[in-house]
């Protein structure tokens, strides 16, 4: 499966599994990508395919505007994102609660989902995941603000070119997404969720955040607000989370949807430094 | 050479031009159409492919090939790294391997084609 309307968009859709000779699990678990430079890939090179391995229904989808889905010029906000999920669920005959997993952006639309469509979700686990909470919308202007200014600047566009094909075409899919659609404003727009709806969230939350991360204190909040959150922080790693300890995330996954609770298996850091993500705010916040 | 292993380089062949033709769809490119596209040439090193361009490919050999080709199993234990240097000669073995032994052989594949 490649292609799917829902919500009035077509979206770019892959679906994993079953895998021949893999008793299934019986669960759903759709994977939420970031903004802008982001697409339904980066789970497809990190958690999906051994999830998919183990026995899980995997969906993965690109966002609207991002990847292979549709670029409308409106309807960026976070009730829009929330609404294609809804929708694609539909199209896809998914009617139990699925598992959703959120990274960066995506955690927002997860925990937005969690909230205005409870019977929709049985779990959220959080990957350096936003959410609407106060600041929200200036948070993800302010984002979005360093990319243009950093795909716009000279001294970013050469380092870029010099990255080769594939960086270049990313950034300049990411500046027209920013500048040809209303995303900038309709996330300006985001109206936070009451305290009392995230505080009345009944599932079980698994966060996984960088302790390097400007992402944590966020994290940290979720964790006080909501009863079922089990934060884990991995030391040193900042906002590249899912792309630097995909490993581990899978293991934990894995650990997680077994119903597994409690102690949370051992992270153990691996020896090569990280590497920031191409125009992510730590990069750009660290101008060559 | 076995008469087998004429037949299985003669499979790999005959995929190796899906992936060509595939890989030329996917991309779009003209520069990179002009690129000879071996066994080893490196989807993130020679042809610059991006990770979403990857997934479309996968999925239009999938639709090609059926659902005998699954890169579920061949991309569950390879880490995002990996992909850098993963060759288009890998893809083709895995593909081959998938259909090896299934009563869709690769000739009348070609047929469709």
């Amino acid at each position: 499966m490649a292609e799917l309307h829902a919500n009035g968009v077509r979206l770019h859709v892959q679906r994993l599994g079953p895998v021949p000779g893999v008793p299934p699990s019986g669960k759903t678990i759709v994977l939420l990508h970031g903004l802008i430079v982001d697409d339904l890939s980066s789970y497809y090179f990190t958690l999906a395919n051994p999830l998919a391995a183990a026995g899980h229904d995997v969906v993965l989808y690109d966002l609207r505007g991002h990847g292979h889905s549709e670029r409308p010029l409106t309807g960026y906000a976070l009730s829009d994102g929330i609404a294609d999920l809804d929708g694609l669920l539909t199209a896809l005959d998914i009617h139990r609660p699925v598992h959703l997993v959120g990274n960066s952006y995506g955690g927002a639309i997860a925990i937005g989902m969690a909230i205005t469509h409870p019977d929709r979700v049985a779990d959220v686990t959080m990957i350096e995941g936003h959410y609407a909470d106060q600041g929200f919308g200036e948070e993800m202007t302010e984002t979005l603000g360093l990319v243009t200014e950093g795909i716009n600047d000279e001294k970013w566009r050469t380092w870029l070119a010099e990255r080769g094909r594939k960086t270049m075409k990313l950034a300049r899919r990411g500046a027209s997404l920013i500048e040809n659609t209303s995303i900038e404003q309709d996330l300006r727009a985001t109206v936070p969720h009451p305290r009392a709806a995230l505080q009345a969230l009944e599932i079980p939350i698994l966060a996984i955040y960088g302790g390097a991360s400007e992402m944590l204190e966020r994290a940290r909040t979720l964790e006080r607000l909501v009863a079922g959150t089990l934060l884990i922080v991995l030391p040193d790693l900042d906002h590249r989370v899912l792309f630097n300890a995909a490993p581990y995330l899978c293991e934990v996954l894995l650990w997680w949807y077994a119903g597994s609770r409690g102690e949370a298996p051992l992270w153990v850091p691996p020896e090569v430094p990280f590497e920031p993500a191409p125009l992510s705010r730590a990069m750009l916040a660290s101008r060559p | 050479m076995t008469l087998s292993d004429q037949q299985h380089r003669a499979s790999e062949d005959v995929i190796l031009d899906y992936v060509r033709r595939h890989l030329g769809a996917v991309i779009g490119d003209p520069e990179l159409l002009h690129t000879d596209i071996t066994m080893d040439t490196t989807f993130g090193g020679d042809l610059e492919l991006e990770s979403i361009e990857f997934v479309a490919l996968a999925e239009r050999l999938r639709t090609e090939f059926g659902e005998l080709v699954n890169f579920v199993a061949f991309l569950a234990n390879k880490h995002v790294d990996d992909m850098v240097s993963l060759t288009v000669g890998d893809v083709v073995r895995y593909v081959a391997s998938c259909l090896q032994g299934s009563s869709q052989s690769v000739p009348e594949l070609q047929a469709h084609g």
